[in-house]
């Protein structure tokens, strides 16, 4: 009798401690097989394409009579009148921060403002405000790598005024600028209509690029 | 005499139990401790970790296929959890390419296998992982090397950060 209830006692538990014994061994073994998903995360920053002008300016001047069509010639009236050799050589004089000793005789001086569209802190468009009608100018600005990355200027952009010509002495198109780099450029500008209104307004702007775009 | 001898039957199944028990953790705490890695990951009950990572760019280096020092790229190791690895990537530009190497080591004293990798990221970088790392076999303190390509599209705009997870899972 008493070795009935022994045996069945010890069935019941046996059952039990064998099912603990089964889900813990379980737990061993599973603790030894691969307990962990191996993780990589990753962060990419992009960098900051942007540029800026300084040193921007603008000088009025007379236009010699007629300057309709031949924008080479005007160039050569110009750098004349103002009593030098060659574009070459008024650049050289721009870019050492002389100005031309040319009187305005145009009815209005011309002004150039910097305006920066995105608020970032850098001047990224020029507004020039001409004096009136034959006006022409000349515009003078610097031209810096505000970013992270190296760039390329691509072109210069002249919105505004339909009527507008302008053509380089310093052209500041570039295949790389360095982050913290200026380059200097310099611009015969000349509004082309006998019925242009006066005052008028242009706008400039760059196209850049970062410098590894094909 | 019965009864003394049941009591008795049962104290030593229980201490039968606890014997046994402990025999199957320390079984379980012995694949780590027989294992090659570092006392910290060991202490951590890890199988498959890290051992090294690094980048093709780092600081002050030229970048990768191009002529200047723009951008970089560094790796580390959680100090704390030798299965997590970071990458951060700065400065980076549509066209930026930086290669991560990594070497993984089983620390277990028994075999694992990598049944998978899976990559997550935006669709402005690329991201691609080593193909042949998905299927290897790692004995006890076996190692694998493994590398991660990281492209930057030209639709990443400037001044962003992007995330991306690499997993590599295994049994």
């Amino acid at each position: 009798m008493n070795h009935r209830k022994m045996k069945r006692g010890f069935g019941k538990l046996g059952l039990i401690c064998f099912a603990l014994l089964i889900c813990l061994a379980g737990t061993g073994v599973g603790y030894a097989a691969w307990t962990d998903t191996l993780t990589i995360q990753g962060e990419v920053n992009t960098g900051e394409l942007d540029y800026g002008f300084e040193d921007y300016c603008c000088w009025c001047l007379c236009c010699p009579g007629g300057c309709q069509a031949d924008l080479s010639q005007l160039e050569r009236d110009l750098v004349s009148s103002l009593g030098y050799q060659s574009s070459n050589e008024l650049s050289s004089k721009l870019e050492r921060g002389r100005l031309p000793r040319v009187g305005c005789s145009c009815p209005n001086h011309c002004s150039v403002a910097g305006v920066d569209t995105d608020g970032n802190g850098h001047i990224d468009k020029l507004v020039v405000t001409s004096g009136g009608r034959y006006c022409a100018g000349i515009l003078h600005f610097h031209a810096y790598n505000s970013g992270t990355i190296p760039l390329k200027i691509t072109g210069v952009n002249w919105t505004g005024f339909r009527w507008l010509c302008a053509w380089p002495i310093n052209d500041p198109v570039v295949e790389q600028l360095e982050p913290g780099e200026a380059v200097t450029a310099c611009y015969f500008w000349k509004g082309i209509l006998d019925d242009q209104e006066r005052p008028y307004q242009f706008e400039v702007t760059l196209d850049i690029d970062y410098w590894n775009a094909p | 005499m019965a009864g003394k001898r049941t009591v008795t039957d049962r104290v030593w199944m229980a201490l039968l139990v606890v014997v046994l028990c402990c025999a199957s953790l320390i079984y379980g705490c012995s694949s780590q401790a027989m294992s090659p890695g570092s006392g910290l990951q060991q202490a951590e009950g890890k199988d498959p970790i890290f051992i090294s990572c690094c980048c093709n760019d780092a600081t002050g280096t030229t970048d990768p296929g191009k002529d200047k020092d723009v951008g970089c790229c560094i790796c580390g190791i959680d100090p704390a959890n030798a299965t997590n690895a970071t990458v951060t990537i700065s400065n980076a530009y549509p066209g930026y390419e930086c290669r991560i190497n990594f070497t993984i080591r089983n620390t277990a004293n028994s075999a694992v296998n990598i049944t998978s990798v899976n990559v997550t990221g935006p669709l402005a970088i690329d991201v691609n992982v080593d193909s042949s790392l998905n299927g290897t076999t790692l004995g006890p303190g076996g190692e694998t090397d493994g590398f991660i390509d990281v492209y930057v599209n030209d639709s990443a705009p400037q001044s962003t950060t992007y995330n991306f997870t690499v997993k590599i899972d295994g049994d």
